[in-house]
């Protein structure tokens, strides 16, 4: 049981057979696990890098922010849209826990 | 053909160099008096073709630039602050300050060179980074990365990333670094004596450890990586052991050496600049050791390809982003060109996306490359085209040739001897010292002015 | 084709080397029967030796009898230096069925005894030996094998090879940011050849975008003959094991199956390393109209692999 009014996190790690390339417009992500490629364009690229720079969360978003030109609450809601799309496609998995 | 065609003693024969026609021919005394008085004799057809070439309107003389101003790429100085203390550096990076731009600003700035990338019918984005050293911004720099890549898959066109760098900071680094960027200079002095006497960090240890494993890791990588060698008294007689070794260990794109320019720490370090006419042959020895290996020497001002009024970023519509917003013609801190009495400011970028340029200061810089009288009868005016406007070509400079003239003029005419198949004479010549002198020394190359042929 | 590698003993130490092994190991007379019977199960008609140096191994004449008493046709990948035994046995061959491929050392990269032997064994074989050069720096030129072939009475053709990397990159090795270079060098190296009658092959690893326009045209190749060249070889190692190819062997590899055949294997390998596929050895595979249309397969996977990242990042968002 977490702590009385604890932040309720997720954490999303890289999916363990999960490898990329960079290419001309963007990643281009290769899982052995089910031998699926998954290109990303921009700014899901930016995205994808930012994370396996070892960035923060909030690194992430305040650079996200820079790079695509969105507010604050846009940006997020990107992040958290474009991450949970990641879990369902198997190339990142999800945690839950409290902080 | 006046200004046009060059005339240079080579020891006992002469090159004409005529690079406006692109094109250069190894000739005997009497030729050289056939050309300079219009007497060739039709029967002579290699020197009759060579004479009417050069009598012919040369097919386009570079002019300084005029109307819009018309970049070939955005420069951005994410901060002039350094991780290291290079004896020799000019670009303040002791005293340069913290500031970082803004990524805001930095974002802007790419954003309106892509919109004029796309205006102009370009091909490419292209983004150069300088500094202090760029990647102590790391943040930014990351930022105008992904956001150049963005923008420009957004209007079809081709990023292009070019980095200046000290090379010391950790693999993860690095590897984004060779993975993201097209070409990468990185300052690397050679051998670890060599190197960390002039390249140490703040604490002051050598930084040679770190720039060789950057060296490695880009090597392995897509980018195109060349070293840029600061040659001084100390290492001028190892340029060929030095080359020797790069290739061997770390088989870069190419070698770029430049010859130490004096500041005071140099001087307090015991450095100076090497003699110009031990560089001259130093260089085309090593350059040749480097050629061998399939590594390209490089030496910026005796580069032949396209006659140019200017070879550095002034005059070419250069536009150069300071951490503060400023935009100006060089990456020289300014200090460095108000020391010379020149003023490269052009104006300002806002973070709202708007270039505000001075118009009367885009023409001043841009005269600034028609202005070298130092230049106007030596061979190389249109490829050295006087080298560095704040170190080199200045107002008020003084007329007789500097160092940094002769060691081009060497190098340039080794590389036209060299094109011509002449490699025994250049060597010949860069082991006579009075027939260097008489070349590098002469005050007009022109042909029209050429006296000693005579007779 | 399948090649089996019958040794990984070698007399010389070529910086380039991809088949290098700590464990000495010679193919024994069962194993190598097992994998004749494999090739022939494959309906393959040619057999490929590889090393090391194969003909170092003690039994290679019997190697080679047995090859041609089952009706193969027999192709040797050698340095050239060779045994006496290894250079009669080759020499009383029949010329239309037993064939040699020479990779020949650039000049200056060998001792001049190795020159020698390289020469005399050439001289000897005369028609039934074909040039072979590996590319492993942007200087190497293929420019002194006309002089060879001309010189020795060979075979008129030149097979040329890129130096490919372990995946552990511990060999020298051509980088791909070089293919460019090297094509533009063997695009002006083709003219030469074809005026003295010497046919090019390019073994797997060339890509179509790193020869200029119009050669792969002037020279009768289509963009797919080249850029599909990277496929499961089937290397069988001296142990009898099957990789895929040799730049790939620590990744993966199987026992010779008793009855299955090549194509079961290849099918195999390839859906091993399909995930490996959409990868290519330049940033700009992903957008080419090439790889688009199936002419090309990104180069060597090998070398596609040098460009991969991974990071085991974790990352905690708020949660709702």
């Amino acid at each position: 049981m977490g702590r009385p009014g604890a932040e309720k996190l997720a954490t999303y790690r890289c999916a363990p057979h999960v490898s990329w390339t960079v290419e001309r417009n963007g990643l281009l992500l290769l899982n052995a696990g089910n031998a699926k490629a998954c290109p990303l364009g921009y700014p899901q690229a930016a995205l994808w890098e930012l994370l396996s720079r070892g960035n923060s969360y909030r690194q992430v978003v305040s650079k996200m922010r820079a790079i695509a030109l969105l507010s604050a609450e846009a940006t997020e809601r990107f992040i958290a849209d474009t991450m949970e799309s990641w879990v369902e496609a198997g190339l990142l998995l999800r945690e839950d826990r409290d902080g | 053909m006046a200004g046009s065609v060059f005339v240079i003693p080579v020891l006992d024969r002469w090159l004409v160099y005529a690079p406006l026609h692109h094109a250069s021919a190894l000739v005997n005394r009497a030729a050289v008096c056939r050309l300079s008085e219009d007497r060739v004799q039709p029967e002579q057809e290699d020197l009759a073709s060579l004479s009417s070439l050069i009598r012919s309107e040369p097919p386009g003389v570079p002019q300084p630039r005029e109307g819009l101003v018309s970049p070939q790429f955005l420069g951005l100085i994410p901060t002039r602050a350094c991780n290291l203390r290079c004896v020799y550096c000019g670009f303040g990076a002791a005293d340069g300050g913290c500031e970082v731009m803004d990524m805001a600003l930095a974002v802007a700035a790419v954003d309106w060179m892509a919109a004029d990338a796309q205006r102009r019918g370009r091909a490419t984005l292209d983004v150069h980074f300088f500094g202090g050293e760029p990647f102590f911004a790391r943040d930014v720099v990351e930022v105008v990365v992904h956001r150049t890549r963005a923008v420009a898959a957004e209007k079809g066109l081709v990023p292009r990333l070019e980095a200046a760098t000290n090379g010391v900071y950790d693999e993860d680094c690095a590897r984004f670094i060779g993975d993201y960027f097209e070409a990468v200079v990185l300052s690397f002095d050679g051998f670890p004596q060599v190197h960390d006497r002039r390249r140490s960090a703040v604490n002051g240890r050598g930084s040679f450890e770190a720039v060789a494993r950057t060296a490695r890791i880009l090597s392995q990588s897509p980018a195109e990586l060349c070293f840029r060698v600061c040659v001084a008294d100390d290492n001028v007689d190892h340029l060929a052991e030095t080359v020797s070794w790069f290739c061997r260990q770390f088989q870069p794109a190419a070698i770029d050496f430049e010859t130490l320019q004096p500041t005071s720490g140099a001087e307090e370090a015991g450095l100076r600049p090497p003699d110009p006419y031990r560089f001259a042959a130093q260089f085309h020895s090593a350059g040749r050791i480097a050629s061998d290996q399939g590594v390209r020497p490089s030496y910026a001002a005796a580069l032949r390809e396209t006659p140019r009024t200017s070879f550095c970023p002034v005059g070419n519509d250069t536009l150069i982003l300071s951490p503060e917003g400023r935009v100006s013609a060089c990456y020289l801190p300014k200090q460095e060109w108000q020391a010379r009495g020149l003023d490269l400011e052009m104006g300002r970028f806002t973070v709202q996306g708007a270039m505000e340029l001075d118009r009367r200061a885009i023409e001043r810089v841009r005269s600034l490359a028609a202005a070298k009288p130092r230049c106007a009868k030596c061979f190389c005016r249109w490829s050295c085209a006087g080298g560095c406007h704040v170190n080199q070509s200045f107002p008020g400079c003084p007329q007789a040739y500097n160092d940094f003239c002769i060691q081009t003029r060497l190098i340039t005419a080794c590389s036209l001897l060299a094109e011509l198949g002449a490699d025994s004479l250049a060597d010949r010549l860069l082991d006579d010292r009075s027939a260097m002198e008489a070349l590098a020394l002469r005050t007009s190359d022109a042909l029209e002015d050429c006296e000693e042929a005579d007779g | 084709m399948a090649n089996i590698s019958i040794t990984n003993a070698c007399n010389r130490d070529c910086s380039y080397c991809f088949a290098r092994s700590p464990a000495p190991r010679n193919m024994t007379i069962p194993e190598f029967e097992r994998s004749l019977d494999f090739v022939q199960r494959s309906g393959m008609d040619q057999v490929r030796l590889l090393g090391g140096e194969p003909t170092l191994h003690p039994d290679f004449p019997r190697f080679v009898d047995s090859v041609l008493s089952r009706g193969l046709r027999l192709l040797i990948f050698s340095n050239g230096l060779m045994p006496e035994p290894a250079v009669r046995c080759l020499e009383s061959a029949p010329a239309d069925r037993a064939a040699v491929l020479i990779n020949v050392a650039v000049p200056g990269e060998c001792r001049p005894e190795e020159d020698l032997g390289q020469r005399s064994t050439l001289r000897r074989l005369g028609r039934r030996a074909t040039l072979g050069l590996n590319i492993y720096a942007p200087t190497v030129r293929p420019d002194f094998l006309l002089g060879l072939i001309r010189d020795l009475g060979l075979s008129p053709c030149i097979r040329l090879g890129l130096a490919h990397c372990r995946v552990d990159q511990t060999n020298r090795f051509l980088h791909p940011r070089y293919y460019r270079v090297v094509g533009q060098g063997l695009a002006g190296f083709a003219g030469a050849a074809r005026a003295e009658g010497v046919a090019l092959e390019f073994d797997c690893g060339f890509v179509p975008c790193m020869f200029p326009p119009g050669f792969l045209d002037t020279a009768g190749i289509t963009a797919s003959d080249i850029g599909l060249r990277c496929s499961p070889l089937l290397d069988v190692l001296p142990d009898s094991r099957v990789v895929c190819c040799y730049p790939l062997a620590s990744l993966h590899c199987e026992p010779i199956p008793e009855h299955h055949d090549a194509a079961w294997m290849r099918n195999r390998f390839e859906a091993r390393f399909s995930w490996l596929r959409p990868a290519g050895i330049f940033r700009e595979c992903a957008g080419c109209g090439l790889r688009a249309s199936g002419q090309c397969a990104g180069g060597c996977l090998a070398a596609a692999m040098g460009r991969l990242r991974r990071a085991p990042f974790a990352v905690s968002l708020p949660n709702g």
